[in-house]
């Protein structure tokens, strides 16, 4: 174990340090600190899930514990029903589906344009976007509301169609903007020797773009389906209709009623998805999420 | 001879000249075409309810139909409600609560986070876990643990060491603390992830050189670390009142706004007028005020970056 440290070459500390017992000491002591950091990362995951399986009377109880006690799968699957978890799902999935078309298509198109083919006055509407991604958003819900239920021209109420929150990832500047760098990093000469043999640029966005274009395409996917999978407010405005509900609606609009118990465990359905998401991909959410806007 | 070749010239370039114009303006509109829908989106979604809010902030309205053009009343309303600067003050608290909790403990996290060898991988998938967990189910989470009741995990934890229960989330001096907390779990990952990519940029030699002139540890770290991430600290600071300034779903979902108004924000604030009260002339001038004040900071935001880039 404490073999690595003593060849250890980068940072701060380095085996040369670590040759005083009272840096290997804190050494071990920061090791202490990354496990407390975890447990403070995992603690109210699990304080759901443990605080789930308590009975009623067992969790307003005047002698409380952190266990409940016992651990009926059975329940469970009762809040997932109670949650109508299936139909929910595949409302997610539809939301998901389309924000994915929107995201991919129009948004790497639009990477791709701005990247490779700049038409005149991609630079400015470059610029234009930098700053639109920096502008307030407490102008944004209402008047977008005013506009989906009346909108401009041909005043139509889209509320109960999937298409606000559809039209709404489109405009995900952050995407785009991960799409217009990662293209930029592509070696022109692929590009330019596919010209030479006659590939048009449509040719060269599908034939050579969109296979290079694998990891980047994979990393949006992971940012789309999350920000779908999380999203409650859109739904909350634009899906009224019961049938449309998606799983963060559904969590959001009928767990109030719900038990404290019910509802932590519901919360913690919910959160299981996301988790296998992140499981499967962590690389590509770890990588690329740094210049995300940061809250918190 | 000469003579002859330069009418030539002449008379073939206006035509070369026409054909390629007309080609290149065909690629143009074509390469335009392909930004269309895009730029559609970032009209329609974007720049349309900033100016149709600022718009809307200036008449009176029925419902979301604009009916009276009122000037600035609505905003002298919205200013002189008694509610206004306590919510503003609220909204400040919760700036400053985030900036306590949120820059001082990613940051270190962050510096162990690069020195340590064993089990580094884990750590760090596990220390980001909370920044990808539904932000509904985690305030729903965090709601429970802070709640009043006897089942809440603080009151729990109180009772096993014999203390009275707290009203926690309910105590009006602690609310908006306790929700930064919840913030601040939700979102201190990606911040980790952010010092810890300008961490790995600091080249060992310097390490090196002022270990050889005989700096020690901690003088390594005040000299060389922390001035090196200063630059992203600084950033992220300004990035970090932008964006606690505007919160409104948290405290929307674990509070409500509660308790008698002691989490509201600005954002909530302006949330409930449009969609509780069908004040939207109101709630577009309070939107407008903050997305005034939240410009001037942009504008310093970009200014700083600016000069740190130069």
């Amino acid at each position: 174990m404490a073999k690595k440290i003593e060849y250890k070459s980068e940072g701060l500390l380095t085996s040369f340090d670590y040759k005083r017992p009272s840096v290997k000491f804190s050494y071990w002591m920061m090791i202490a600190f990354l496990v407390l950091c975890c447990c403070i990362a995992l603690l109210p995951v699990l304080w759901a899930f443990l605080s789930g399986f308590k009975e009623l009377a067992e969790y307003y109880s005047q002698t409380p514990s952190l266990l409940p006690e016992s651990i009926s799968w059975k329940k469970l699957w009762d809040i997932s029903i109670k949650l109508r978890i299936g139909p929910a799902f595949i409302n997610s999935m539809i939301l998901f589906a389309g924000c994915w078309v929107g995201e991919i298509v129009i948004g790497g198109l639009a990477g791709y344009t701005m990247s490779r083919l700049q038409p005149k006055g991609s630079k400015f509407l470059f610029a234009l976007m930098l700053w639109t991604m920096m502008m307030p958003h407490t102008l944004t819900m209402v008047p977008m509301f005013m506009t989906w239920t009346d909108f401009p021209l041909i005043h139509i109420n889209f509320q109960n169609t999937w298409i606000p929150l559809w039209t709404g990832s489109m405009a995900n500047i952050f995407n785009i903007l991960l799409f217009k760098n990662f293209f930029d990093g592509i070696p022109l000469s692929y590009v330019e020797s596919a010209k030479l043999d006659g590939c048009s640029n449509l040719g060269i966005f599908a034939r050579i773009m969109v296979p290079l274009s694998k990891p980047i395409i994979s990393t949006v996917t992971v940012f789309v389906f999350n920000s779908t999978w999380n999203n409650f407010m859109g739904p909350f405005l634009y899906l009224k209709d019961a049938d449309m509900a998606t799983v963060a609606l559904r969590l959001y609009t009928t767990s109030k009623d719900w038990t404290e118990p019910e509802q932590m465990l519901a919360a913690f359905i919910v959160m299981i998805p996301s988790v296998i998401v992140f499981a499967i991909c962590s690389k590509q959410i770890m990588g690329n999420n740094v210049s995300v806007g940061v809250k918190g | 001879m000469e003579n002859k070749t330069v009418i030539k010239k002449q008379s073939k370039a206006p035509y070369k000249k026409l054909g390629s114009r007309l080609v290149e303006a065909r690629n143009q509109s074509l390469m335009w075409l392909l930004l269309l829908p895009m730029v559609f989106t970032l009209i329609l979604c974007h720049w349309n309810p900033i100016f149709r809010g600022m718009i809307t902030s200036l008449f009176h309205t029925k419902g979301f139909r604009m009916v009276e053009f009122v000037g600035l009343n609505n905003f002298k309303d919205v200013i002189s409600d008694t509610l206004f600067l306590k919510t503003l003050w609220n909204t400040v608290l919760y700036v400053f609560w985030s900036l306590l909790l949120g820059v001082i403990p990613p940051l270190a996290l962050a510096i162990v986070l690069n020195e340590v060898v064993h089990f580094k991988q884990g750590f760090k998938i596990i220390t980001y876990l909370p920044a990808i967990a539904p932000a509904l189910a985690a305030s729903l989470i965090w709601m429970n643990i802070f709640s009043p009741s006897p089942g809440g995990l603080l009151n729990v934890a109180l009772k096993a060491m014999g203390l009275p229960i707290s009203q926690w989330l309910l105590n009006e001096h602690l609310t908006i603390p306790l929700i930064v907390v919840s913030m601040t779990w939700k979102g201190y990952g990606v911040t980790m992830l952010l010092y810890l990519s300008a961490l790995q940029s600091i080249s060992q030699e310097l390490y090196e050189a002022s270990a050889i002139d005989g700096a020690g540890v901690w003088r390594r770290l005040f000299t060389v670390t922390i001035p090196h991430l200063g630059p992203t600290m600084l950033l992220f600071v300004v990035n970090q009142i932008i964006g606690v300034f505007q919160t409104f779903d948290q405290p929307l979902v674990m509070t409500g706004g509660g308790p008698n108004n002691a989490s509201t924000t600005l954002g909530l604030t302006s949330y409930n007028l449009a969609f509780s009260y069908m004040q939207v002339d109101r709630s577009m001038a309070l939107g407008t005020v903050s997305f005034i004040i939240l410009l001037v900071a942009t504008l310093f935001y970009f200014k700083m970056k600016k000069r740190m880039e130069d």
